[in-house]
């Protein structure tokens, strides 16, 4: 049986979905199709647009991922401390039952 | 004016100071006073090691040979770490739940602690890294030759020497270095606090030089941004991309992510040297963030330069020899121990993951197969075999690193070399996630696949980087072997028009993946593989109490504790068997231990030695292994199917749950429409009963005639003569309920104008009206309407509703208000009262039987209750509605909406069936 009960399906699903969000929309926003809506255009500075496209996907990724990490759902116990926990002798281990 | 004596020994003794930064934090470490050094941040800026002198120098080469392509090499990794929580929080939870080592021991441990796996990721892994260190040496080499003899003249002993023995220096330097860092002892479990906290240093120093560089061009030498695009444009430089962003784009996005999770230096500090996972949550924007600030400058230094340098200077070297020109040498120092870091970080940790995985997964094996166990004694022997063999691995890396570069030292930009390792390791990619999400991958699959894949990978990427090494070579890429030109490495079946690298992943990954799903469709998974597959994939579902007992057998604790004795040393053996209370004193170490024990004892040595190794090692020690693996395998199901049926259960409970609920609701129901009928019941026989009594009575007296008068006899039977009318009527409005009620319409409905009907109940109703002074209002009407119904029937719900407003009403000036109207498809008609109107708690139920709302009046009035749900019924069966609604004045409000009845309807024209029922 497993030590605690399991987490309720409907908040499992709400994290899973929120995370996956920020690695779709960096994924679809670097793909070609819209990479190559921003060629040959230049903005007020006389960056090329397509430069300043794709270092504001990549900030906009890692807003994403700042947010995320902040939500509370996202944060857990550490497996070291499990581990440690593991590591002391239990009464499942009785010695000499082989 | 910098000699290349200083520029070098600055470099020695900026290893000296990483070296003895690494030793105060080992000191600190094995205090346990991590403190700081086991923070976030710390595993960020060790991430960061992914960031290479070919990021420091090439991606300013790169970015002047090709635009923009460079970026995609970082948003790779980006896209990876912001999707932490599906693939690396994974990985992590596994690597620390079963104390990997390095990825080779990651894969073979998943399929089946496969020694074969281990040694076929290791040599693959060497073939790949090597270009990799290569490029680290030629970095470190060309730097220190831009550095020093751009403007030197060759003064000093070192200015002697050429390319090849300054790398070949470069490469023992490393080694050395290498070896005294990184294989000082072996750790429990692979953690290096002193090499980690000198790589995040390092990243500082790198980050460091690159922005104080990407400042002074922007800011010193000319004037902020627009006018580096401004002057690049003036000088004729291409500031867009050449071509559209296309497949090369894709492929390098994808490969940049496949070698964040593959490189065996990646998987080392992200996944094996990590403390703590919830530092990943950091890492997952803090290392893209890290990659973005590095990449910012990139494309301002490498326009400034192919605006400003001469035509045929090296841009990759931009980073270096843009302060030199303009005189400031501190700058190009600073530069210079920044690219420095960044090759050095690079080598020492590739080295020491690599080294891990050749003595683990190649050494130690053969040397436990070639000695019996028993033989070569003495406390840790394997332990010091794992370092000798670390370190001779080591040496043996930077040497086949050099001999790469001495092959291809023609061979001009730093850049492809780089996206070669990344080709290569990126084979392992279909077989990690295979690993994570996919319970039926097999051992054979993934060997299948991850050889198929690397064959493909050297013929057409890895060995054409060789086409400069002698004109066969160059032969050969050009037409193929034999001149079939369907094999040429460049253009395989004769693809054309692809770019070589594109091509090359395009290749390698179909083969590579198809042969996986293929083979392990094809073969069968064997009782340690399953076991592990589902340890592997079901790492979140399962609690560690579940972990299935991996060696059940018949060792003494004398032979285990001699085992462990050789691979840990004395003291840490003793520690482990004692706090599992387990004896290992000579003398009383005869006692058998517990298949649990074992079980943690193989992954305390697994954190040494792999887990292929350790389970070699422990095979041999425990007797009637393979036997009992067939036990285990049983175990591991039933506590497979326990999770299962309990799972079902949990479920099963869930619906019986809501089915009682179901129940118990209708069980309500019943019980309350059982009390209705009783009520029913005492109601009608109490109904009977007053009238049957006063008739009676009657009759009694008017058995004896001699004291009555005639008019008294006359008004006596007038008497019963109502009474049993009203009981009449009472009986038949019984019988119409009971018709009603058990579906059956008794008439026929014809068209009707209903507005005439009302007209008529209201006339009917008049009489109580003036009777209680109750005024009739009428309101808006409809005019002719047409609907389908008996005239009967509908009259007899009008009268009812009608009657009861005037009955009912208790103020003290009774209004009635009736109005009508008309809407596209239904006539409604809307009643009114001013009285006391219906407490709420009787909404519901004011159209069942028997039910009144003002209990007290009820026996003056003379109806049973009956009214409303027979008036009800009827509008139902007339395709009506009649409904409880809020109207013109603050009593009760009745609406009754019917349908319509249009001419164009194929309705009865039978009028001769009209009938009044009641």
């Amino acid at each position: 049986m497993p030590d605690r009960p399991t987490p309720l399906k409907g908040e499992q699903a709400g994290r899973e979905d929120v995370a996956v969000l920020v690695p779709f929309f960096g994924i679809v926003l670097l793909m070609p199709p819209l990479l190559n809506l921003f060629e040959g255009l230049r903005a007020p500075f006389g960056v090329p647009l397509e430069v300043l496209y794709l270092f504001g996907v990549w900030l906009l990724v890692i807003a994403g991922a700042v947010l995320l990490s902040r939500r509370k759902q996202f944060r857990e116990t550490t497996p070291i401390a499990m581990q440690e926990k593991n590591m002391r002798p239990s009464s499942a281990d009785p010695p000499g039952d082989a | 004016m910098l000699s290349p004596d200083f520029v070098i020994l600055t470099a020695v003794g900026y290893v000296g100071l990483l070296f003895l930064l690494a030793y105060v934090s080992d000191a600190r470490a094995k205090r346990g006073n991590a403190g700081f050094l086991s923070s976030p941040a710390i595993y960020t800026l060790s991430i960061s090691v992914y960031c290479t002198s070919w990021t420091f120098y090439g991606a300013v080469g790169t970015a002047a040979r090709n635009g923009l392509e460079f970026m995609a090499i970082y948003m790779g990794p980006t896209l990876v770490f912001v999707g932490w929580w599906f693939l690396l929080r994974k990985l992590i939870r596994i690597a620390h739940s079963q104390h990997i080592t390095s990825i080779a021991d990651f894969l073979s441990s998943r399929f089946g602690k496969s020694s074969r796996l281990a040694v076929l990721i290791t040599l693959i892994a060497v073939v790949s890294i090597t270009p990799y260190i290569a490029l680290q040496l030629k970095a470190i080499t060309t730097s220190i030759q831009t550095v020093s003899v751009a403007k030197g003249d060759g003064t000093g002993h070192l200015a002697m020497l050429d390319e090849v023995t300054l790398a070949l220096a470069v490469a023992i330097g490393m080694a050395v270095f290498t070896i005294l860092f990184g294989t000082r002892n072996v750790d429990a479990r692979e953690h290096h606090p002193g090499v980690v906290a000198a790589i995040a240093f390092e990243a500082v120093v790198k980050l460091l030089a690159l922005v104080a560089v990407g400042m002074f061009v922007i800011f010193g030498v000319s004037d902020g941004i627009s006018d580096i695009y401004a002057r690049a444009v003036e000088a004729g430089v291409r500031i867009h991309e050449r071509e559209p962003f296309g497949s090369r784009w894709v492929a390098v996005l994808f490969l940049s992510a496949c070698a964040v999770i593959c490189l065996p230096r990646q998987f080392q500090i992200t996944v094996v040297e990590n403390s703590n996972e919830d530092h990943l949550r950091t890492a997952a924007w803090a290392f893209p963030s890290y990659m973005l600030v590095m990449c910012l400058f990139t494309m301002p230094i490498a326009l400034y330069g192919l605006s400003t340098m001469p035509s045929g200077s090296n841009p990759d070297m931009f980073v270096l020899t843009l302060p030199m020109v303009t005189g400031h040498d501190a700058l190009a120092l600073f530069a210079f121990i920044g690219g420095f870091s960044s090759a050095t970080s690079m080598i020492i940790v590739a080295s020491i993951a690599l080294s891990i995985m050749v003595s683990n997964h190649i050494v130690v094996p053969l040397a436990l197969r070639a000695v019996p166990l028993g033989e070569e004694t003495g406390e840790r022997d394997i332990a010091r075999l794992l370092l000798r063999s670390r370190r001779i691995s080591i040496a043996g890396m930077l040497l086949l690193g050099f001999l790469y570069f001495w092959l291809t030292q023609d061979s001009d930009a730093l850049a492809p070399i780089g996206l070669i390792s990344f080709g290569g390791v990126a084979q392992f990619l279909p077989a990690m996630l295979a690993a994570l999400y996919w319970r039926r991958a097999t051992m054979n699959g993934a060997l299948a696949g991850i050889s198929v894949g690397f064959v493909v990978w050297a013929w057409t990427l890895f060995l054409p980087s060789f086409a400069s090494v002698s004109p066969s070579m160059a032969e050969l890429v050009a037409n193929g072997p034999w001149g079939i030109s369907a094999l040429r490495p460049e253009g395989l079946f004769g693809m054309k028009g692809m770019d070589p690298l594109v091509h090359s992943v395009f290749w390698s990954l179909l083969a590579n993946i198809s042969t996986l799903l293929c083979v392990s469709v094809a073969t069968s998974q064997n009782a340690l593989e399953r076991i592990q597959a589902s340890l592997f994939v079901d790492v979140f579902r399962r609690s560690a109490s579940l972990r299935p007992r991996i060696i059940r057998g018949s060792a003494s604790t004398s032979e285990l504790f001699f085992v462990a004795e050789r691979v840990l040393g004395w003291q840490r053996a003793g520690a482990l068997f004692d706090s599992a209370g387990v004896p290992h004193r000579q003398g009383n170490a005869s006692q058998g231990v517990s298949a649990n024990f074992i079980a943690r004892l193989e992954r305390e040595l697994a954190g040494s030695i792999g887990s292929a190794s350790a389970h070699i090692l422990l095979t041999k020690a425990v007797a009637g292994d393979s036997t009992s693996l067939e036990e285990m395998m049983q175990m591991a199901d039933e506590t497979q199917q326990a999770i299962e049926y309990s799972h079902a259960l949990e479920l099963k409970s869930q619906e019986l749950h809501s089915t009682a609920q179901q129940l118990k609701e209708a069980n309500g129901l019943l019980q309350d429409l059982h009390r209705q009928k009783d009520d029913f019941l005492s109601q009608v026989s109490h109904e009977l009963r007053t009238p049957m009594t006063s008739i009676r009575s009657f009759a009694e007296i008017l058995r004896e005639p001699e004291d009555l008068t005639s008019a008294q006899r006359v008004r006596f039977i007038g008497t019963i003569h109502n009474e049993s009318v009203r009981l009449t009527r009472l009986l038949d409005e019984i019988l119409d309920l009971s018709a009603l009620e058990h579906g059956e319409r008794n008439w026929e409905n014809v068209p009707v104008d209903a507005e005439e009907i009302l007209e008529q109940a209201i006339a009917v109703c008049e009489a109580l009206a003036k009777k209680r002074l109750v005024l009739i209002e009428n309101g808006a009407r409809a005019g002719d309407c047409l609907v389908l119904a008996d005239t009967g029937r509908l009259s007899q719900v009008f009268i009812n509703i009608i009657a009861n407003a005037i009955s009912h009403n208790d103020s003290e000036n009774p209004v009635v208000h009736i109005s009508s109207r008309v809407t596209l498809d239904e006539y409604i008609v809307e009643i009114s009262d001013n009285g006391p109107g219906i407490p709420p708690q009787y909404h519901n139920k004011i159209f069942e039987k028997f039910v009144r709302a003002d209990p007290d009046t009820m026996r003056d009035s003379q109806g049973l209750g009956l009214g409303l749900n027979i008036s009800h019924k009827i509008v139902g069966k007339l395709n009506g509605r009649l409904e409880l609604t809020r109207g013109a004045l603050p009593g009760v409000c009745f609406r009754i909406t019917l349908p319509v009845w249009r001419e164009a309807e194929p309705t009865l024209t039978a009028l001769e069936g009209v009938q009044v029922n009641t």
